[in-house]
């Protein structure tokens, strides 16, 4: 085997090998927020720290787990309020041409709020299921001006790498992209939605999300090019 | 003796029904109101038999449905749920409403009269989706009427931004800039005390977006559309 023939095979086996990893392995999930996804996206409770958001200091919500825990419901005691049927199957499905947010009970609407997906990074569209539920953590990624750095952010819900449903208190401008990928809700509607979905357990998934281009109904989720 | 007897009891039952009768009649017209003109006394008795009894159009009065104020109540809640601004509309006669806004706790406690206005029938003064500031330190809400739409922003304690003026008016800041494009939408807070906003060029296309910043009360042109 002469240079030349080696040459060809090196690359040819390169070629090979390129492209076998880009089709057979599955996709690495990119990040929403490309430092504190690389480092840690554990729950973490910061309330005497102060973050950082468009240039300018922000104060995050003081967490209190004890108070969390003496508000919540003894399991099996009824609440008027909520009007939720556990007995069907949850779906939570994110519109992004409406900016709109569903979470369903089988064929039933249990709940309906207006949300903020990608504007620095998308949304990846796609069928996913919640894998960790997280009272609070904290966010950090870009650069320049465009750097945040958010602690306690809360009611964090993570379907798909560190893209997640979670409350947003630095702004306010729901039915309008406003994050780094994740899909941002108020902080009222992100409590509901948390204390209604479920995380995985006992080898059951967590609650489905779908991504969707433009949602139309529960079974009719149009997703162009939908990364799962 | 008996068809004698029986004729007087026929007789008398007769006169007895005759005054029965006569009571009856006396009293139902006695108590029946007759149209105007129409008048036992006037009418038959004292009027010339030759004159033509004048019939004057019947005009039974339709009462005019009362005016009942309308009074509707708007609320909507800032992100984290503590707080409510609440704004109370109340029609009137003539169309135009009478607006109260205020803001409060969750718990219905601290409440703070924000305003209380007239204004007439074309104008309706509404609260946006996104109306608190994630501080919950300001807020703003529409007035819109044929001519403009005005974006107005508060304190939440009701506290006036200077000695002069209660509130803040986005639109009248960005006309002074002289942009050369018109307002079009307020969509809500970019961040801490900034109004995103998005504007219509002279072609009546899509403009710029902008933020207000309400410490400084500045008007900032942003690189990228907020739509």
């Amino acid at each position: 085997m002469n240079f030349l023939q080696l040459l060809v095979a090196c690359i040819s086996v390169f070629f090979v090998a390129f492209i076998a990893t880009n089709t057979l392995l599955p996709a690495k999930p990119t990040c929403a927020n490309s430092i504190s996804c690389l480092n840690d996206v554990s729950e973490k409770i910061e309330n005497n720290a102060v973050g950082v958001f468009g240039g300018k200091e922000v104060l995050p919500p003081k967490i209190d787990l004890a108070a969390d825990m003496s508000s919540q419901k003894v399991l099996g005691e009824s609440d008027p309020e909520n009007n939720s049927n556990s007995d069907k199957k949850k779906h939570i499905y994110v519109d992004l041409s409406t900016q709109k947010f569903y979470a369903y009970e089988g064929d039933q609407l249990y709940f309906e709020t207006y949300t903020s997906t990608g504007r620095w990074g998308k949304t990846p569209t796609g069928n996913f299921n919640i894998w960790t539920k997280l009272r609070s953590t904290r966010m950090s990624g870009g650069s320049g001006a465009d750097y945040y750095n958010l602690p306690n952010v809360p009611y964090t819900m993570y379907f798909y790498g560190d893209f997640g449903i979670h409350g947003a208190y630095w702004h306010n401008n729901f039915g309008h992209t406003m994050s780094h990928g994740c899909v941002n809700l108020r902080i009222v509607d992100a409590k509901k939605v948390f204390e209604w979905a479920d995380g995985p357990s006992l080898g059951k998934k967590g609650t489905p999300v779908s991504v969707c281009d433009q949602f139309i109904a529960p079974d009719n989720c149009i997703q162009e090019n939908p990364v799962k | 003796m008996f068809i004698l007897k029986h004729r007087t009891q026929i007789i008398l039952l007769l006169l007895l029904f005759s005054g029965l009768a006569g009571v009856y009649l006396g009293y139902v017209f006695n108590n029946t109101k007759l149209p105007s003109g129409f008048n036992l006394n006037n009418s038959f008795i004292n009027q010339p038999v030759s004159t033509p009894i004048p019939i004057m159009p019947t005009s039974t009065p339709i009462p005019a449905p009362a005016f009942v104020a309308q009074t509707t109540t708007t609320t909507q809640s800032s992100s984290d749920g503590s707080k409510n601004l609440i704004l109370k509309s109340t029609s009137k006669e003539d169309g135009s409403r009478t607006y109260s806004l205020y803001t409060e706790d969750e718990n219905g406690e601290n409440t703070n009269l924000i305003f209380t206005r007239d204004v007439d029938k074309d104008t309706t003064i509404t609260i946006p989706y996104n109306a608190w500031a994630p501080t919950n330190k300001y807020f703003f809400i529409k007035e819109e009427s044929p001519s403009s739409t005005d974006i107005r922003v508060y304190s939440a304690t009701g506290e006036p931004f200077t000695p002069e003026y209660q509130y803040l008016d986005l639109t009248q800041s960005f006309k002074q800039k002289e942009t050369g494009n018109t307002f079009q939408e307020a969509t809500g807070w970019g961040g801490y005390g900034l109004i995103v906003f998005n504007t219509k060029n002279q072609n009546n296309e899509q403009g710029p977006s902008y933020w207000y910043e309400v410490p400084g009360q500045s008007v900032i042109h942003l690189s990228t559309l907020f739509l």
